[in-house]
């Protein structure tokens, strides 16, 4: 297939559905062999046959990133199926929301193991193959909530996220000699089964985009073409950065 | 087919862009305050037009525009890439020096934006506005007080604005380059020990070529960015992430 990632092989992770599902249909119309790395099997089969029937090519492991031993497994399956990786877009994660004083300690390990820990290894296991190589994007799915806090109580999630954006300028800057660009996006609100609840009423949606210079929530495709930019060409000299993609939100 | 105009067209990376935007089919007005150069870039392109501009002067923004017009009949994106650059310790700076500066990079960047944003808002439609600020929009920069502080502004004019015209469906984003290959940064670059210090602070360990810049400002007058509006966007090949 043709496109701007012709040939590439493009790993995504949590592709089952909402943002990580159209990164992973664009990778696929855009010529790239995609790996839908996804926890719910069904989800992330059902991903791999949608771009295998536009004419893509994609295969689905099944993975949950907060195991190092099952990041492992998919780094090994890709390599061994597609022979390496050249994108890794870490887009998988939890939101564990509640007020400070319910937290407990194992959904703390659960929102920390998923949104950080499963992005740091899946990050070392693609520069193992991209170092020799001298050539790979990342791209780390941050929020605006690494910036602010979100709008309602999720001081675990919030903290998770700030992590990954800084976990994107460290490892940045460590990659950059061997040509491997490192970059997040950081999207405001995106209508997802992660934010359904949140917009499904009417005060809820009118909030929020009452909220948003641009008066409109973001949709999963809106984000998915600023994830793409980062992996191209295009932006073969923007390194370290978290791309906001967010009508606005963090402006005032 | 959508009508961009660039300001600072004759050289650098006002000139790459004006290349890159229509190569991918844009009709361009390649704007500079110098006519000869802004002929220069114009005449190798398919669908150009040069043109005079102070961007200094609010009169000579609104002709450039009402010249767009009357050639193109609309305008969708305008790019501001007009800018100077000159350095000296802050004590020892000439006024007219920093007048000078924050007139072209800060007031200019608000002028011409103003004039195409108001065709944009008489026209109906929305559009895109990119500024090009610096990594100097974020970190200062020893013996460059004046060129910090009209970059600095840059940022902050545009995050307002992007407030200010969201409504009318005008996205305004800041590209901030690190260090590009142009006559700007020539002598810098042209300097062994200072572009080895350069160098040091860019993981990527290399300057841009103009290009590189220019296919940000693709992405940012096009609806890949559509949820994009406000943003500060770095093309520094990593300094900001550096020690
Ligand atoms: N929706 C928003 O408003 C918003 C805003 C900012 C950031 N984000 C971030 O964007 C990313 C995508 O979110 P979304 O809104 O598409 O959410 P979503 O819940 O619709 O999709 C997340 C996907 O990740 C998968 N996943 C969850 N845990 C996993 C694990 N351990 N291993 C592998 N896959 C796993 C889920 O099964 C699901 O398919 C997340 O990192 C989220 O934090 C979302
Ligand atoms: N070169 C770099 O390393 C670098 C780094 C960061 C930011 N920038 C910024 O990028 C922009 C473009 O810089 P460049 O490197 O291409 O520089 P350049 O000197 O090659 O081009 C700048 C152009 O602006 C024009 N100009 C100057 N004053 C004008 C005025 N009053 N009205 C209209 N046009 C005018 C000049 O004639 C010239 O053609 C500037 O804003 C600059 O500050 C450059």
């Amino acid at each position: 297939m043709s496109g701007r990632f012709a040939g590439k092989v493009a790993v995504v992770t949590g592709a089952g559905r909402g943002m990580g599902r159209a990164v992973a249909l664009r990778f696929g119309r855009e010529g790239a062999r995609v790996v839908v790395a996804e926890v719910n099997p069904e989800h992330g089969a059902q991903v791999a046959v949608e771009i295998r029937a536009a004419g893509g090519t994609a295969i689905a492991v099944t993975v949950d990133v907060s195991q190092t031993s099952d990041v492992s497994r998919l780094f090994a399956a890709t390599v061994k199926e597609l022979d390496t990786v050249d994108i890794l877009v870490n887009n998988a994660g939890i939101a564990v929301a509640r007020p400070i004083l319910d937290y407990t300690e194992e959904e703390w390990e659960r929102q920390m193991g998923v949104n950080v820990k499963g992005v740091f290894f899946c990050c070392q296991e693609a520069a193992r193959l991209m170092i020799p190589r001298r050539q790979g994007k990342i791209v780390n799915f941050a929020s605006t909530s690494a910036f602010v806090s979100s709008s309602k109580p999720e001081v675990a999630y919030d903290t998770s996220k700030g992590a990954v954006r800084q976990m994107t300028v460290s490892i940045a800057a460590e990659l950059a000699p061997h040509g491997v660009n490192v970059n997040a996006v950081a999207p405001g609100t995106t209508a997802t089964e992660m934010t359904r609840s949140t917009l499904a009423t009417e005060e809820g949606l009118a909030w929020q985009v009452a909220r948003i210079p641009m008066g409109r929530v973001g949709q999963p495709d809106d984000i998915a073409s600023a994830v793409l930019f980062l992996c191209s060409a295009e932006a073969s000299y923007i390194t370290g950065h978290t791309l906001v993609a967010d009508g606005g939100w963090l402006l005032y | 087919m959508a009508v961009t105009i660039i300001t600072g067209a004759g050289s650098g990376i006002g000139a790459a862009t004006a290349r890159e935007l229509a190569r991918r089919g844009d009709s361009v007005v390649c704007a500079d305050v110098r006519l000869d150069t802004a002929e220069t870039t114009a005449g190798e392109l398919p669908e150009a037009l040069a043109m005079e501009v102070d961007v200094t002067s609010a009169a000579s923004c609104s002709r450039m525009v009402e010249e767009t017009l009357r050639r193109f009949g609309d305008v969708n994106s305008i790019v501001t890439c007009a800018g100077v650059e000159k350095h000296g310790p802050g004590h020892e700076f000439a006024e007219e020096d920093f007048d000078w500066i924050i007139a072209v990079n800060l007031k200019g960047s608000w002028l011409s934006a103003r004039s195409a944003v108001r065709a944009m808002i008489d026209a109906g439609h929305g559009g895109t506005v990119v500024m090009i600020g610096s990594i100097n929009s974020v970190v200062g920069n020893p013996g460059a007080s004046a060129y910090c502080a009209s970059k600095g502004g840059v940022l902050m004019l545009g995050r307002t604005l992007a407030l200010d015209w969201a409504q009318f469906g005008v996205r305004v984003n800041i590209v901030g380059p690190g260090v590009v290959d142009t006559p700007m940064s020539a002598k810098s670059l042209a300097d062994p020990q200072r572009r080895a210090r350069m160098m040091e602070r860019t993981p990527l360990g290399r300057p841009a070529p103009p290009g590189e810049i220019a296919s940000v400002i693709a992405f940012l007058t096009s609806d890949a960015s559509s949820f994009m509006t406000g943003a500060y966007v770095p093309v520094d090949g990593g300094s900001l992430a550096a020690w």
